[in-house]
């Protein structure tokens, strides 16, 4: 199991792939940045989870996010996922 | 009974071979320039001619967008585009359910899917990317196109094979004729420069070969020495709405549509009949009300393969009868190829711009006729100085459609279009 990251590194990573996936200027953009208002919908949220999925090395068996999403809602979600099973 | 209304074109926009926009259409028809080009994959040991677009159009938007679109929707939509703010609409949502999107594909979005089968293929993906399934299926342009303009009324896809955007046409055309619809934009794209494309159609023997001297000769229509169809990628949009609502807002009338004739040969999958071609001729004619000698353009579908041609050329004798000897011919694919969902509307601009400009568009590489295919044709050169009151464009598809689109010049007086009585 990969070691897991806090919210705040995956908040930055989720910036890293709005940047070089689809050329989103990330300099404004924060935990509660809403992708919605970046012209985010929820097929780039889902396809930046699968970029997650790749990029760490793990399985996201819930790909489950709230509507209209801010960052660190997607991150929580990635979160989720990488939490130990108990 | 509701008097039937008048429509016209107000706007026309392309992506094609041989031009981005109506004025590149213009010049190279008027100097016999050839967009067909050699085309090949890294798959297929064959090379072939091909209408091509050369140039890349990602650029023209966002990378959130470029997933959703592939190149054929990625045409679609600037031809559309092009069409809706030439004609001074864009956001058509004022309307609501009486504006309408008529659109004509054959493979839609094949590059796209021939991609994913290769990845299945080659590194096993078990899964595509999000939006791929949006990308390829085949109301993708029309969907694309709708959202972007907000077209709120009917937003139809038709495939009818090489008449898809013909049909569009004719649609459109009778849902604003008959008070449907105030405005309705109508026409087709295709991106079929695919490996999959290019061996199915190879299977059939209907390919040209590429012409040994100059590739951009390849497709030869009517000629003694033709050897099949070019496959082109394109598309193209125009705008039509009734004739009073185009007075009311003051916009420009580049032409009326003023007859549409459909007809199906019922006879083979694969091969024309003269009989559904004639009658679709003569149904256009009869919607326009004017005799055959009346017509002073006839853009004819003649791909440049040895059946259809003569089939074609046969159907024109027999719709025109005597009319027929001093009716001008041409088959434009000579120099932008076969556009598929793109042909019929590619080529009814092509008749609109030469109406316009007062020219008659030539049928290159046409140095030996067929004895079989003898019409009076504009044969390699255009002519110029040629009035033109009114003009047929003509489309047959695979499976037997076969769509006759009248055009007349616009002028200021109404017609007396009245319903038929029922």
């Amino acid at each position: 199991m990969p070691s897991p990251l806090s919210n705040i590194d995956l908040v930055e990573k989720i910036k890293d792939a709005l940047k070089d996936r689809f050329a989103i200027d990330v300099t404004k953009v924060d935990e509660n940045s809403r992708l919605r208002d970046l012209g985010v919908d929820s097929l780039h949220v889902l396809e930046i989870m699968l970029d997650m999925e790749s990029e760490l090395g793990i399985k996201l068996e819930d790909l489950s996010v709230p509507p209209n999403p801010s960052l660190g809602e997607v991150a929580a979600a990635i979160e989720r996922n990488m939490a130990p099973s108990v | 009974m509701n008097q039937q209304q008048d429509v016209v074109i107000t706007g026309m926009g392309l992506v094609s071979p041989i031009g981005l926009d109506t004025a590149e259409l213009i010049s190279a028809l008027k100097n016999g320039r050839s967009g067909i080009h050699l085309w090949q994959s890294s798959k297929l040991s064959k090379k072939y001619p091909a209408g091509r677009v050369l140039r890349d159009f990602s650029d023209e938007f966002s990378k959130l967008d470029l997933p959703y679109l592939d190149r054929c929707t990625q045409m679609a939509v600037l031809a559309a585009r092009q069409a809706i703010t030439g004609a001074g609409l864009n956001d058509l949502s004022e309307y609501q359910q009486r504006a309408g999107l008529y659109y004509g594909t054959v493979r839609g979005s094949a590059e796209l899917e021939e991609i994913w089968f290769e990845k299945y293929l080659v590194e096993h993906a078990q899964s595509a990317r999000p939006y791929t399934v949006f990308a390829i299926m085949h109301n993708a342009g029309a969907a694309q196109i709708s959202i972007r303009h907000q077209i709120l009324g009917p937003v139809m896809t038709h495939n009818t094979a090489c008449t898809s955007s013909g049909t569009a046409i004719g649609d459109a055309y009778r849902a604003i004729r008959d008070g449907y619809l105030d405005v309705a934009i109508a026409g087709g794209a295709d991106s079929p420069l695919t490996t999959s494309t290019f061996v199915a159609w190879d299977g059939s023997r209907a390919l040209a070969t590429p012409d040994t001297q100059d590739v951009g000769h390849s497709c030869k229509p009517f000629s003694k020495n033709r050897t099949g169809l070019v496959i082109g990628e394109g598309a193209a949009f125009i705008v039509l709405e009734s004739a009073t609502h185009a007075r009311k807002r003051g916009a420009t009338c580049l032409a009326t549509l003023s007859g549409y004739g459909i007809a199906s040969d019922g006879y083979h999958i694969g091969s024309p009949k003269a009989d559904g071609q004639v009658i679709a001729m003569a149904a256009a004619l009869k919607d326009a009300g004017i005799q055959p000698a009346a017509i002073d353009y006839f853009n004819a579908h003649a791909t440049a393969t040895r059946g259809g041609d003569t089939v074609e050329a046969n159907a024109i004798k027999l719709a025109f009868g005597e009319a027929a000897e001093a009716l001008p011919v041409s088959s434009t694919k000579s120099v932008h190829g076969h556009l598929l969902g793109a042909a019929s509307v590619m080529e009814l601009i092509i008749t609109i711009v030469a109406m316009n400009e007062s020219f008659l568009p030539a049928t290159t590489n046409l140095d030996e006729l067929d004895p079989d295919c003898n019409l009076n044709h504009v044969a390699n050169i255009p002519i110029f100085d040629r009035l033109i009151e009114h003009a047929m464009s003509f489309s047959s598809g695979l499976g037997g459609t076969n769509v006759a689109l009248v055009v007349s010049k616009y002028r200021e007086t109404p017609s007396t279009h009245q319903a038929v009585p029922v």
